[in-house]
C-alpha cells in the first residue's frame, strides 16, 4: 500500500463517519422540528454543526427552530449565518426580515464602504483583485518576455494594477462583508444595554433590543467594546452577544 | 338698678328674634310656566330674611331633570322693616316628555327655622308654540349609505352626519360608532365640516366618512350610529326676573362663555341594506375581488440562473374591496418553486376603497424556463352583476445555468404559511406572508465563513503558477541579459587561442598544424591591436600593425609562407616541425603580444 492511498483511507475513516453523523443529527432535527419539538430540534442541529455538515440550510433550519422555540435573538444569529454562507437565500432572507418586522428591528443601514463597493459579493472582490494580479503578470510577461511588446504589456499592467488597487481597497473597506469576524448579535432577552464604561453601573449609551446586531471593536474579559447603531460606541457584556461567524 | 339696662337689651333681642322669625320666609317660581320638550327653563327659589340656607340639593319630579346651576344673595332696606338679606338658589328644568308637571313645594331650614316654598306648574308641549319640532333640533345626527342594494362582500362607502345649531358651542364627536351585525365597518375618517341648511334651518355639519362591507345577504340593518359629545347649550332667559342685570342675552350666550355645558348622545336611524347574493359561475380565479380593478405584472431580474430566486410582482389597482382581495395564484408552475405571496396595500382615500395593492412573489427556477407562470384574477363588477377576469400572460425570461438537484420543500405546515384557499388550485399559494417559510429538508448545504480572499486555497495555486512563471521570466532574462554575449566571445576567443596556444608548444602538433595555429595567432594578436578582422590581416598587415623588428618580421612572413604552401600546395602534412622553426615562430609571436601600441596606429 502506498503511503497517498494510505493517507485518503485515513482521512475517510475520521472525516466520514463525522459527516456521517452530522446528516443524521440533520435528519433528526428535522423529524423534531415536524413534530413540533422545537427545542430539541435547536439542539439536535446544533449538534450538527461540529460534524461539519454546518452549511446555510442547517443554520436556516436552526433558526426557524429557535423562533419557534421563542429564542428570537439566536434565530436571527443563525438567519444571518445563513445568509452569510449563502447570500443568495431566500427563505433566510424572507425569514430574517419577518422576525425583524416583529421585533421591530430596523434594517442595518449599509456604511459608505457597503454602499460604494457592497454591489459585488467579498469573494468576487477577490476574484477582481486575483484577476488585476494575473493581468499585471501578464503585463511583465509581455514587456520583458522573449516576445518583447511593450505596448500590450503597459496595456496590460496600468489596468491590472488598478483592479488589483480597486479589489484590495473593496476588500479591506468591506471587512469580509457579511463573514466579517466582528458582526455579532445581541441574542440575550434580558434587557441589554450598552454601557459607556464596562461596568453594569455605568451610563448607558443605548438599549439594545434582542436581535441587534453590533460591530465588535475590541474584547476585554466579560466585556465588548462595540460599535452601534448610529455610529454610537459602548461597552456590552459579553455574554450577551454571540458571533455571526462562529469561533 | 344695674340690672335696668340688661334687662332692656334682653328684652330688645328676644323683639328682634322673634321678628326676624316671622320674616324669614321662601318663595319658588318658574321664568317659564310653558315650554316645549327640550327647552331649559329657570327654576328659582328666593328666601328673604336669611343670609344662608340649607337649600334642597335635589328636587326629584318624574318627568322633569331639575339640576342646580348657582346662587346669589343681595341686601335690600325698607323704611318699614329695615336691612332685610334674601339669597336666591337657581336650578335649570329640562323636561324629557311632554304633560303638566308639579314641583311640589320645598321645606328647609333658613335663619335658624323651617321655611316652605309654595309649589308651581309646568306645563310641556311636543311642540314649541305650535313650530315643527325637527325646525327647532339644537343637534341630531344621520347615516347615509347611498348604495341601498349591494352585494355580499362589496364594501359601499357610508357617511357619519352629525347636525348643530349655530346656536350652540360643540366638540366633534368622539368616535361615533355604527352598530348592528352582519357587516364590517373600517374606521371612520377624520371629521369634516361644513355649512349645510336643513329644512330651511342653518347647521354646522361634522362628517364622518366609513366603508361598509356587507357579510350576509338579505335584508340588513346597519346602524343606529351612536356618538357622544358635549355641547354649550343657550341658557333660558326668564320672563318674571327681567330686572336682574344678568338677565342680559350676553350671560345666555354659549360664545360668551356662559352657556349650560352638557353631555349629549347624537343617535342616529339606522339604513335598511338589500344585500344580494354573489352570481353564480364564479371563475375558479376568484377570490372575493369585487370592484372595478386593472392588473399588471412586472418582474425583476429578468435574467437568473437555476436555483437563484426572482420576484413578481403583481399590481393591482381600482375601487373595491382590497381588504378581501387574496393574492392571485400562478396557473402553471411546473419547473418552479413559488414561495407564498405577500400583499402590501396602499390606499389613494380615506376610506381605503380606492388604492394600489401590490402582490410580490418570489419564484426560484428549478430548470431552464424562457416564460414565467401566467395569473388570472376574476373580480365582479357591482355595475354590471358579472364577473370579469384580469389575465397576465407569462412573462419572458432568461433562465441558464445547468440543472440542480432540485430541493423538495416540504409542505408548509398549517401554521406556517397557512394556504389562502381550501380550493385546489394550481400551486398552493397562501396568503400573505404572516408567518415564517418552513425548514428546508434537502440537506445542510455547504459553506465556508472564511471569505476566499483569506483562503489559502485560492492563493497558493495563483501564487505558485505566477512564481514559475516569474521565475521563468527571470531566467530568460538573466540569460539574455546586457554584455552576456560579448563575454561568451571573449570567454570563447580566450578560450580557443589557449588550444592555439597548446597546439603551438605540443611538439608532438604536425607542420600542418602548427603553421595554421600559428598564423591564427598572429593574425589574432593583430586584430586585438588594430580592431580588424583577423582573417582579414595577412603578413605585412601583421607586421606593420605589431611593429616588428626584421628577424621577427621575417620570421611571420615565414609562417604565413609555409601556411599558404601547406594549404594550396598541398605539401606533406605529416612532416614535423623541428625544434628551431618551433622556438622561431613562437618567439616572434611573443613579440607579436608585446607589440608597441603605437604600431598599430602605423
Amino acid at each position: 500500500m502506498n503511503v497517498p492511498r494510505f493517507i485518503l483511507m485515513l482521512a475517510a475513516t475520521l472525516i466520514f463517519p463525522l459527516a456521517a453523523l452530522a446528516e443524521t443529527d440533520f435528519a433528526r432535527g428535522n423529524a423534531l422540528y415536524e413534530s413540533g419539538q422545537f427545542a430539541d430540534a435547536a439542539k439536535a442541529y446544533e449538534r450538527s454543526v461540529p460534524g461539519g455538515a454546518a452549511g446555510p440550510n442547517l443554520f436556516f433550519n436552526l433558526g426557524n427552530a429557535y423562533l419557534r422555540a421563542g429564542d428570537q435573538g439566536r434565530a436571527v444569529l443563525n438567519f444571518q449565518r445563513a445568509l452569510a454562507l449563502r447570500p443568495a437565500h431566500p427563505e433566510a432572507a424572507a425569514n430574517l426580515a419577518f422576525v425583524r418586522r416583529t421585533l421591530s428591528l430596523p434594517t442595518p443601514a449599509p456604511d459608505g464602504w457597503s454602499q460604494t463597493f457592497g454591489w459585488l459579493g467579498v469573494d468576487t472582490w477577490s476574484v477582481v483583485a486575483a484577476f488585476g494580479v494575473w493581468a499585471l503578470v501578464a503585463g511583465l510577461v509581455a514587456v520583458l518576455g522573449p516576445w518583447n511588446r511593450v505596448t500590450l504589456g503597459w496595456s496590460l499592467i496600468v489596468p491590472g494594477m488598478l483592479v488589483f488597487g480597486a479589489g484590495l481597497t473593496a476588500l479591506t473597506g468591506l471587512h469580509g462583508g457579511a463573514r466579517d469576524a466582528a458582526r455579532a448579535i445581541v441574542v440575550s432577552e434580558s434587557g441589554t444595554r450598552a454601557h459607556y464604561a464596562p461596568a453594569d453601573n455605568s451610563r448607558d449609551v443605548q438599549a439594545l433590543a434582542v436581535g441587534t446586531e453590533i460591530r465588535v471593536l475590541q474584547d476585554r474579559g466579560s466585556w465588548t467594546y462595540a460599535e452601534l447603531a448610529g455610529g454610537l460606541r459602548g461597552w456590552v457584556a459579553s455574554s450577551d452577544l454571540e458571533r455571526v461567524v462562529p469561533n | 338698678m344695674a340690672g335696668a339696662p340688661v334687662a332692656w337689651l334682653c328684652a330688645l333681642f328676644m323683639a328682634v328674634a322673634a321678628q326676624a322669625q316671622n320674616s324669614v320666609r321662601a318663595t319658588a317660581s318658574l321664568s317659564e310656566n310653558r315650554a316645549a320638550v327640550g327647552d331649559p327653563v329657570e327654576y328659582r327659589i328666593e328666601v328673604t330674611g336669611a343670609r344662608t340656607a340649607s337649600r334642597p340639593s335635589s328636587i326629584p319630579v318624574e318627568g322633569l331633570s331639575i339640576t342646580p346651576v348657582g346662587q346669589s344673595s343681595t341686601f335690600n332696606y325698607n323704611p318699614s322693616t329695615g336691612l332685610v338679606a334674601s339669597v336666591i338658589y337657581i336650578y335649570q328644568i329640562e323636561a324629557t316628555r311632554p304633560g303638566t308637571f308639579t314641583i311640589p313645594a320645598q321645606e328647609f331650614a333658613a335663619g335658624g327655622v323651617n321655611v316652605r316654598t309654595n309649589a308651581v306648574t309646568l306645563t310641556v308641549v311636543a311642540t314649541a308654540d305650535g313650530r315643527d319640532s325637527q325646525a327647532e333640533r339644537n343637534f341630531f345626527a344621520e347615516l347615509v349609505i347611498p348604495k341601498k342594494t349591494p352585494f355580499v362582500g362589496e364594501a359601499i362607502p357610508a357617511e357619519i352626519r352629525c347636525y348643530f345649531s349655530p346656536r350652540i358651542r360643540f366638540d366633534p364627536p368622539m368616535n361615533p360608532v355604527i352598530k348592528g351585525e352582519g357587516f364590517t365597518v373600517q374606521k371612520v375618517t377624520e371629521p369634516q365640516q361644513d355649512s349645510v341648511i336643513v329644512d330651511g334651518q342653518n347647521y354646522q355639519v361634522v362628517i364622518y366618512k366609513t366603508s361598509i362591507t356587507p357579510l350576509k345577504t338579505g335584508t340588513l340593518s346597519v346602524g343606529p350610529m351612536v356618538g357622544e359629545t358635549r355641547v354649550l347649550l343657550p341658557r333660558p332667559r326668564p320672563r318674571s326676573f327681567g330686572n336682574s342685570p344678568f338677565n342680559d342675552p350676553f350671560f345666555n350666550d354659549p360664545f360668551g362663555g356662559f352657556g349650560m355645558q352638557k353631555s349629549v348622545e347624537l343617535k342616529s336611524e339606522p339604513v335598511v341594506l338589500d344585500v344580494k347574493a354573489l352570481p353564480p359561475g364564479a371563475p375558479a380565479s376568484f377570490t372575493g375581488a369585487i370592484g372595478q380593478f386593472t392588473l399588471d405584472a412586472e418582474a425583476e431580474p429578468r435574467q437568473v440562473n437555476i436555483g437563484d430566486p426572482l420576484t413578481v410582482r403583481l399590481t393591482l389597482r381600482g375601487r373595491g374591496n382590497f381588504d378581501r382581495i387574496n393574492p392571485p395564484a400562478p396557473l402553471d408552475t411546473t419547473g418552479w418553486r413559488a414561495y407564498p405571496a405577500s400583499g402590501k396595500y396602499r390606499p389613494d382615500d380615506d376610506v381605503k376603497l380606492s388604492g394600489v395593492k401590490i402582490f410580490e412573489q418570489v419564484f426560484v427556477p428549478m430548470e431552464k424556463r424562457n416564460v414565467l407562470p401566467a395569473y388570472e384574477l376574476a373580480y365582479l363588477d357591482p355595475g354590471s352583476g358579472q364577473y370579469k377576469t384580469l389575465s397576465v400572460p407569462a412573462l419572458p425570461i432568461t433562465v441558464t445555468g445547468g440543472a440542480v438537484a432540485a430541493p423538495t420543500p416540504a409542505a408548509p405546515k398549517l401554521s406556517e404559511a397557512p394556504a389562502a384557499d381550501a380550493t385546489p388550485k394550481p400551486v398552493a399559494t397562501p396568503a400573505p406572508a404572516k408567518d415564517i417559510l418552513h425548514i428546508r429538508t434537502d440537506g445542510p448545504g455547504t459553506g465556508s465563513f472564511v471569505p476566499l480572499y483569506r483562503r489559502t486555497m485560492f492563493w497558493l495555486p495563483q501564487a505558485i503558477v505566477i512564481a514559475m512563471v516569474l521565475g521563468a521570466l527571470g531566467v530568460y532574462r538573466w540569460r539574455h541579459r546586457p554584455g552576456r554575449a560579448l563575454a561568451e566571445r571573449a570567454l570563447t576567443e580566450r578560450q580557443r587561442r589557449d588550444a592555439i596556444s597548446a597546439r603551438l608548444r605540443d611538439r608532438g602538433t604536425r607542420r600542418h598544424d602548427f603553421y595554421l595555429a600559428a598564423a591564427e595567432m598572429a593574425q589574432m594578436r593583430a586584430a586585438d591591436r588594430s580592431g580588424r578582422e583577423p582573417a582579414t590581416l595577412d603578413s605585412d598587415a601583421v607586421i606593420a600593425i605589431c611593429g616588428l623588428d626584421p628577424t621577427s618580421a621575417g620570421t611571420v612572413r615565414e609562417i604565413f609562407r609555409v601556411r599558404d604552401e601547406i594549404t594550396f600546395a598541398g605539401v606533406d602534412d605529416s612532416a614535423q616541425v623541428s625544434d628551431t622553426e618551433r622556438s622561431a615562430a613562437l618567439a616572434a609571436l611573443a613579440k607579436l603580444e608585446r607589440a608597441p601600441a603605437m604600431a598599430v596606429k602605423a
